[in-house]
């Protein structure tokens, strides 16, 4: 065992040498190719990173968009409800106001109505009750009902001097006319009243079985009824005349 | 029987005996260099990585974890000296297992050479860390009186990691020789694979030591007690 210093030498030599030769084929080329991996690797997370932030800066900024969107949205919303609302409310009170002027218009029309038919029903009333007197006067009229009548209209006859002066006029003959035949004395004292009015006029008595009941003077065209029909007539007409003067007072009031 | 190849001289140029230690490390580093520049020809940064590169950045990334754990900092240049011994001590010892080669590990002058160049590698490395100053300070540490102490453990460490590697190589060497006569053909065998197995281990115990050594040198003061402890 001995050590040769030549060999020593070149044996540092020779590892100086491998030294130099595996750093230029070996180190080198790996632990760039690791340099430049994590190089690479590092500017990778670093652009991942900053994408990561660009990404959560744009979802912070679509989630405030997305807010914003949201309270906008909930504002229309809101607005919209109001403004249906304030809708809905004017055409509610605007319904309100034509029903109650429609029930305004029909309560008046139906008062009208009303009136209307209290009108007719009062005058039909009144009507049928002349009809119904007429009827049961006409039924229970006889020569003594038509004799009072006749001795009614003598009674009335000065009263009414100056019109029948007008009829008997110019000479004119005066018709008597009733429904049956008057006593003799009724006619004497018809004729001598009449003559007291009218002193040169000349009475004729007729009877006419299909006038009514009463008496009628005739002096040409022109003529003066006390029957039983004119004064239901006059009555027929003054209870509709009272009737709508009535009702005229409550329309009124 | 010759016990190192030192003696056994294959040519000469200039007079200059060239013998088979020297001439073995030249093909160890041709194989080394040759396999380096042939796995790494295709291996640039642009280039997208595949199965050899991964592995390839495995391993001299294993190497560096294994420095960085040693030394507690970033290996540095210090990965490349490392990595060398490492490679041509295990290069050699495996090449052993070749019939008509002799390992250059198993001549003394070799381990010597090795040793020597930890040695010198050693005050490079703390020099170029702490600066002249502060490193012929450490051997005043912890009193002036420590060195003598000092300057004998850095010398002894040389020797000892030549004598230990130059033992375990040619050991193996010679007992392959002595078994081959004993008893040829099975325990021969059967020496080889041990001796592949005992030659990776010594070239790794070697690397690890000389990391050791230039660690403590470079290591801060505090860690430097502990380093030595250590070793």
């Amino acid at each position: 065992m001995s050590i040769d210093w030549l060999t020593v030498a070149a044996q540092i030599a020779n590892f100086l040498v491998l030294l130099w030769l595996l750093k230029r084929f070996l180190y080198r080329p790996i632990l760039d190719g690791i340099d430049a991996r994590e190089q690479e690797i590092s500017d990778r997370m670093s652009e991942a990173h900053r994408l990561m932030e660009d990404a959560r800066a744009t979802i912070s900024a679509y989630e405030a968009k997305l807010s914003e969107l949201e309270n906008s949205q909930a504002r229309m919303a809101e607005d919209l409800r109001r403004e249906a609302v304030r809708e809905r409310d004017a055409l509610i009170a605007e319904a309100r106001h034509r029903i109650d002027r429609e029930r305004s218009d029909f309560e008046s029309h139906l008062m009208v109505e009303k009136e209307r038919f209290i009108r007719q029903l009062s005058e039909t009333g009144a009507r049928v009750l002349v009809h119904l007197t007429r009827k049961v006067l006409s039924d229970l009229a006889n020569e003594t009902l038509e004799e009072r009548i006749a001795a009614q209209a003598v009674k009335r006859l000065e009263p009414m001097a100056d019109e029948i002066r007008r009829l008997v006029r110019d000479d004119r003959p005066v018709t008597i006319t009733t429904h049956a035949a008057l006593t003799d004395d009724l006619k004497r004292k018809i004729a001598d009243d009449l003559q007291k009015l009218a002193p040169d006029v000349q009475c004729i008595f007729d009877v006419d079985p299909n006038q009514s009941i009463g008496l009628v003077l005739r002096a040409g065209a022109t003529s003066i009824e006390w029957t039983l029909e004119s004064y239901l007539s006059e009555l027929e007409a003054m209870m509709i005349e009272n009737l709508r003067q009535a009702q005229a007072g409550k329309t009124v009031q | 029987m010759e016990l190192t190849p030192d003696a056994i001289v294959i040519f000469s140029i200039w007079g200059i005996p060239i013998n088979a230690t020297i001439f073995n490390t030249w093909i160890v580093m041709a194989v080394l260099t040759g396999l380096s520049a042939l796995i790494t020809r295709n291996l640039r940064p642009s280039a997208p990585p595949n199965r050899w590169r991964t592995t390839l950045e495995v391993i001299v990334q294993g190497i560096q974890h294994q420095i960085e754990e040693i030394t507690r900092r970033p290996p540095g240049s210090l990965v490349h000296f490392v990595s060398t011994l490492f490679l041509f001590i295990a290069t050699c010892n495996l090449l052993e297992v070749v019939p008509g080669f002799d390992a250059p590990t198993a001549s003394l002058s070799t381990t010597t050479a090795l040793a020597l160049s930890v040695l010198i590698a050693v005050p490079m490395f703390g020099i170029s860390r702490r600066g002249l100053r502060g490193y012929l300070k450490t051997y005043l540490k912890p009193s002036p009186i420590m060195l003598p102490f000092n300057i004998i453990g850095e010398i002894s460490r040389g020797v000892s990691l030549a004598i230990r590697l130059y033992g375990n190589i040619m050991s193996g060497a010679v007992i392959a020789v002595i078994l081959l006569s004993v008893a040829p053909f099975f325990f021969p065998v059967l020496m080889d694979l041990l001796g592949l197995l005992t030659g990776l281990i010594q070239a790794y115990i070697f690397a690890i030591l000389a990391t050791v050594y230039i660690s403590a040198a470079i290591a801060d003061s505090g860690e430097t007690q502990n380093e030595k402890e250590q070793t």
